[in-house]
């Protein structure tokens, strides 16, 4: 099955054209937000869609600005179309705010899908030279378990000798690994409050999107 | 002496100011640069940025792009990093302007490896690994490969073209390509010929951007 994901605002023509020049989409998963102009749109995409015979699933967003859920949401659903063994043709991102488009772009580069962005005038849809690159697998097996300890630690205060103890290895080994995150700007080194000899390891929110 | 580096903030900016002051009150920086539409060149904001920069003993720079065309907003935003990249560190904020410019933006941050941030209310770090650029997937034998690439051509065709490349390098160029998304095969007459995807349709932009 093939299925072409999309953003929706209060155009239907940012997405319909991408519809149209995709090859055997069976179908269309698109996201839009609750506004009458987006739902009035989101009908003529299921319209559109029906007549072609075309499956349309619109995703409504409850928060169209708020880009790392929106990203989550979307990383989550393009995980389960691939786990059932679905192709993802490419992800259209002209529609919707501004943070729906650039979740959606984020999510097209870090999962590595074709992305599309249908030109306001022409309704061409133009093909963004992306590469598929597995962002994660620039990190070492140990880095990105430590980032994975810190995200589902990241309420906690932990320090480098807590998460060295945490994952196993030496203080020495962790500051290497947590120098080296530092460097590639996925985690974030603080003073501890009330022990400035102590350094608080946080990863940065927006890394979750980039691990398995 | 020692040489100084400059901390560049390269922003995206349209007709709204705020989008801009956000990210210069959080992000640290020496010298500031501008990517806006043409058409911001004389607005009132535009001329209250470089007053307010001027006065606060910076530098300020602009790039102007056609805001609604992406393969504009790419290549203005590739050239303003790569400038800048030269001469110290680059850190983007793509809150301002349009959809298309700050789409343009992330793009540009991740293929360049750059810090990258959403600036407004509340401040997102974009989880761009730090370093890790576009051409550094590339090896030199994928460079060659690219640099005399043709659509439609077949492992014969480019041995022909490559002749200090062997078999054996020019097929598993090949394959990285492919697994990049950049060329894909297919069997025409029983045998296989390269095509390249469409986002990377002009190859000789490619092979720009891949060389080091």
């Amino acid at each position: 099955m093939t299925v072409l994901f999309g953003t929706l605002g209060f155009r239907s023509e940012a997405l319909l054209p991408a519809i149209k020049a995709t090859s055997d989409v069976e179908k269309v998963v698109f996201y839009h937000d609750r506004h009458d102009s987006s739902l009035k749109a989101k009908s003529e995409v299921c319209s559109y869609c029906e007549q072609l015979g075309i499956k349309a699933v619109p995703i409504p967003v409850d928060d169209a600005f708020d880009f790392l859920q929106l990203a989550k949401k979307m990383k989550q659903d393009v995980r389960k179309y691939r786990k059932e063994g679905t192709e993802i043709a490419c992800f259209n991102i002209a529609g919707g705010t501004k943070l729906m488009s650039s979740a959606a772009l984020l999510i097209s580069i870090l999962e590595g899908i074709p992305a599309t962005y249908v030109h306001d005038r022409t309704l061409q849809p133009f093909h963004l030279p992306l590469l598929r690159i597995k962002y994660s697998e620039t990190l070492t097996t140990k880095q990105r378990e430590i980032l994975r300890y810190l995200i589902d630690h990241k309420d906690s205060e932990l320090t480098e000798r807590e998460l060295a103890d945490a994952v196993g290895v030496k203080k020495a080994t962790i500051n290497h690994h947590v120098s080296r995150l530092v460097e590639k700007g996925v985690v974030t080194l603080t003073a501890k409050k009330g022990d400035r000899r102590a350094k608080v390891v946080k990863a940065e929110p927006a890394v979750e999107l980039l691990l398995e | 002496m020692t040489a100084v580096s400059v901390r560049t903030l390269i922003c995206t900016f349209g007709f709204n100011e705020k989008k801009v002051f956000a990210a210069m009150r959080i992000i640290p920086y020496n010298h500031l640069v501008l990517v806006a539409g043409e058409d911001v060149r004389e607005s009132r904001e535009f001329k209250l940025m470089i007053a307010l920069e001027k006065k606060g003993g910076g530098t300020i720079d602009a790039v102007f792009v056609n805001p609604f065309d992406f393969a504009e907003c790419y290549n203005g935003m590739n050239r303003a990093i790569r400038k800048h990249m030269a001469g110290g560190e680059v850190v983007l904020n793509i809150s301002g302007g349009t959809k298309i410019l700050a789409d343009a933006a992330i793009l540009a941050a991740f293929q360049n490896g750059i810090e990258a941030y959403h600036c407004d209310e509340t401040t997102i770090k974009l989880p761009v690994m730090k370093g890790v650029r576009f051409e550094d997937a590339f090896s030199e034998d994928d460079v060659s490969v690219v640099k005399k690439f043709e659509d439609g051509d077949t492992v014969k065709s480019l041995a022909t073209k490559l002749s200090g490349l062997s078999d054996a390098s020019l097929r598993k160029s090949l394959k990285n390509l492919e697994k990049l998304g950049v060329v894909v095969p297919v069997l025409e007459k029983g045998e296989a010929r390269y095509h390249s995807t469409p986002g990377h349709r002009d190859i000789a932009a490619l092979a720009e951007r891949c060389t080091r």
